[in-house]
């Protein structure tokens, strides 16, 4: 790592986080995040791994951590267009005509925000098997079907939207990629309210939604390698979730450090250090191995399963730590994040479905 | 220190891999379990000749490889996973390192090339009986030691004991012939099968001291040998994992391989899980201890911790993907399980890292 790029990092920041917080203090609503990544974009620093040509530095993944752990270490909140930045933007420049590249400036400077149009109602792990359907009209597809768990669906202006375009072909082969204006006529978007209360995740509908041809990313019936770029991206992401995993493991320590804990305390905040520090150094060698341009193997599912299962258990750590304040109301994070966390085994491939791709991937194992 | 490529250390890797395949089969192991010492001399010999395995961490000018704890590390997976019956932890790795971080170079130059040729086996005792901790007393040149070291590790192999005694309020380090007078080897009936601890008596036996304060040479050793039953339990592991599949794959009820069961797929892939997460964490252990040992406390016991508890999970589950035939004397899941559950505690159980990882992150105070 070139101690250069994160000095001129710590650089900008120590000039633009101070400016920032004058002008919107502590506040972390989605303005505000919209606001902080046209900061960090202007800086050059919103999407540091993406190539130069698309406003990137093209640096490696666990550079990309690197950057994000310093600038994570200012308590600035998280970029706003995550999704496009991390999933769509690298998919797009995998697979994009010269004219689908040029959004990719704009998911920089925020004036894109895109989400991902892949779960439906009876499409949740067996996503191959979605009805949204795409027929040919003109020089347009017409769209009509269902969405659901579009994370950001409420903010986006723009989604990467999975299709069938071929009903008689193997389920796998008969789906396609379109890149959607969100504000084209016949889309609904609805909030979902979660456990928590909050609505992070949005409903799509869709009737007889026009989408140019010009917008099919990839080619027709191809849009299931598509998907698997975007979804290689997603699960990428967790090999940095994990190394983030150990610090949020250091700091409840440090927070409990001198409190008195029982001795049942004291030994399940070892465990949790022990699980996430293994987790870690599974992320961070998942991540030199991209860096030296190796394809990760299963590391980044065992990640995914054992990440999101230990977070579960920490959060419920928390809330034990919390005591009769975890229900009383008067620990409304421990309780938020708790129930929060209980989407960590669903989202991204549930812990069943990361289980099965293990024992037949990885294993060898017959299917079922 | 010699320092080694990833080829290279791939290279090593399966030519220890095929040494061991090729003259430790199974039949071979179960042999060795019968015999008085456990041990195969001669493969011994051979593995320490043709391989180097002996000489692993003794520094070429005393005859070895002068390689690190990453080498290490593999060669104990390898050794694990072979289920080896030769003294290469208690002589090439505890007695060895005991030797090296002794500081004294004329016992380094007398001792360290026969270890590194396979021609000197050493058992290194460090753990007292508390009925009679050993005692040194000076005797002209020399000292005379008497108490009882246990859980000596490859007891019955070794022709020299290395042992440690209070000396003015601090360690000492000894050196000894195994077979001399007043000197009584007991081998206990330890969990495991291939690997023999025993209890070493010392009845006012002569004896050399080794280099001057021991204190830290002892934690250091301690270090080592959590790291080294943490490499082998991932060794152990890995080989478990791939019976377990390999039985999954073929072995058929209900007209179907048992592998095509989620009951079954699932529980194998919590154990991939594992074995991964032990091989990562070793790797990692391994390379903090080659480069900064001294703040490699945290890490080894992280390691040594995760893979007590999880090694011993996957060896279970072993079994119970074998079902019935697992439960058998013949089958050789239970020489793991016994391996695997024998390494947990040698050198610090999960339960007593974690109280040591409590205490150093500042929960106990």
């Amino acid at each position: 790592m070139s101690t250069e790029v994160l000095d001129e990092l710590r650089g900008f920041l120590d000039e633009a986080v101070p400016r920032f917080r004058e002008q919107f203090g502590e506040d972390s609503s989605w303005e505000t995040r919209i606001a902080w990544q046209r900061t960090m974009a202007e800086g050059g620093w919103a999407a540091p791994g993406w190539a130069v040509e698309n406003g990137g530095r093209a640096l490696p993944a666990h550079e990309v951590l690197a950057i994000e752990e310093v600038t994570a270490g200012y308590g600035m909140p998280p970029l706003a267009g995550m999704l496009g930045l991390k999933n769509v933007g690298p998919t797009l420049a995998a697979w994009g005509t010269p004219e689908q590249k040029e959004h990719l400036p704009r998911i920089l400077n925020t004036e894109e925000v895109w989400c991902q149009g892949f779960s439906e109602p009876g499409a949740g792990s067996d996503l191959a098997g979605l009805r949204t359907r795409a027929v040919r009209d003109g020089d347009d597809y017409v769209v009509n079907g269902q969405k659901i768990w579009t994370s950001n669906g409420m903010h986006a202006t723009h989604m990467e939207l999975l299709v069938r375009t071929d009903p008689d072909a193997p389920k796998h082969r008969g789906i396609s990629a379109l890149l959607v204006d969100m504000s084209t006529p016949g889309i609904e978007v609805r909030p979902i309210r979660q456990i928590n209360g909050q609505a992070e995740f949005a409903e799509v509908f869709f009737t007889d939604v026009r989408v140019p041809v010009d917008n099919l990313l990839g080619k027709e019936n191809d849009g299931w390698n598509v998907t698997m770029t975007t979804l290689g991206h997603e699960r990428s992401g967790v090999a940095i979730f994990a190394t983030r995993f150990e610090r949020e493991v250091r700091d409840l320590i440090a927070r409990h450090r001198g409190e008195g804990l029982t001795p049942v305390q004291q030994d399940t905040l070892v465990r949790h250090f022990i699980e996430a520090r293994v987790v870690a150094i599974l992320g961070e060698a998942t991540l030199s191995r991209v860096a030296a341009g190796e394809q990760p193997g299963s590391e980044q599912s065992v990640i995914k399963l054992v990440w999101s299962e230990a977070g579960q258990r920490l959060a419920a750590t928390k809330l034990e730590l919390a005591g009769i304040d975890a229900v009383s109301g008067a620990a409304p994070e421990a309780a938020d994040a708790y129930l929060s966390a209980r989407a960590m085994t669903i989202a991204a491939g549930t812990s069943p479905i990361v289980k099965n791709i293990l024992s037949e991937r990885v294993l060898g194992l017959p299917r079922g | 220190m010699t320092t080694t490529t990833v080829a290279e250390r791939e290279d090593l890797r399966a030519a220890i891999r095929g040494f061991l395949a090729d003259r430790l089969p199974e039949s071979t192991v179960r042999e060795l379990i019968d015999t008085e010492t456990g041990v195969d001399a001669r493969s011994w010999t051979q593995l320490a000749g043709e391989l180097g395995l002996a000489g692993l961490l003794v520094p070429e000018e005393h005859g070895g490889q002068g390689l690190s704890t990453v080498e290490l590390g593999i060669a104990l997976q390898e050794s694990g996973r072979a289920l080896l019956g030769a003294p290469f932890l208690g002589s090439a790795v505890l007695a060895t390192w005991a030797l090296v971080v002794s500081g004294d170079d004329a016992a380094a130059t007398g001792l360290l090339p026969g270890l590194a040729d396979g021609s000197t086996v050493a058992a290194l005792g460090i753990d007292d009986d508390p009925q009679s901790p050993v005692r040194a007393v000076p005797d002209g040149d020399g000292w005379r030691l008497t108490g009882a070291k246990r859980h000596v590790v490859d007891v019955a192999a070794a022709d020299t004991f290395l042992v440690t005694a209070e000396v003015d309020g601090g360690v000492g380090l000894f050196v000894l012939p195994a077979a001399g007078d007043g000197v009584d080897v007991e081998q206990t009936a330890s969990l495991d099968l291939t690997r023999r601890l025993g209890r070493v008596r010392l009845a006012d036996v002569p004896a050399q001291r080794v280099g001057t304060e021991f204190t830290a040479g002892l934690a250091s050793v301690r270090e080592l040998g959590a790291f080294a039953c943490a490499a082998e339990q991932a060794g152990i592991a890995g080989r478990c994992l791939e019976i377990a599949v390999e039985y999954a794959r073929t072995r058929e009820q209900f007209g179907k391989p048992i592998g095509s069961f989620q009951a079954i797929k699932h529980q194998l892939a919590e154990h991939l899980a594992r074995v991964e997460q032990m091989r990562a964490a070793v790797t990692a252990a391994a390379a903090e201890l080659a480069a900064s040992p001294g703040s490699a406390r945290e890490i080894v016991s992280v390691v040594k911790a995760y893979c007590g508890d999880a090694g011993t999970t996957v060896a279970e589950g072993l079994i119970d993907t074998l079902g019935g035939i697992g439960f058998t004397w013949e089958h050789v899941a239970h020489l793991y399980l016994r391996r695997m559950k024998t390494l947990a505690y040698l050198f610090g159980s999960p339960s007593e890292h974690r109280a040591r990882l409590a205490a150093d992150l500042g929960l106990t105070g």
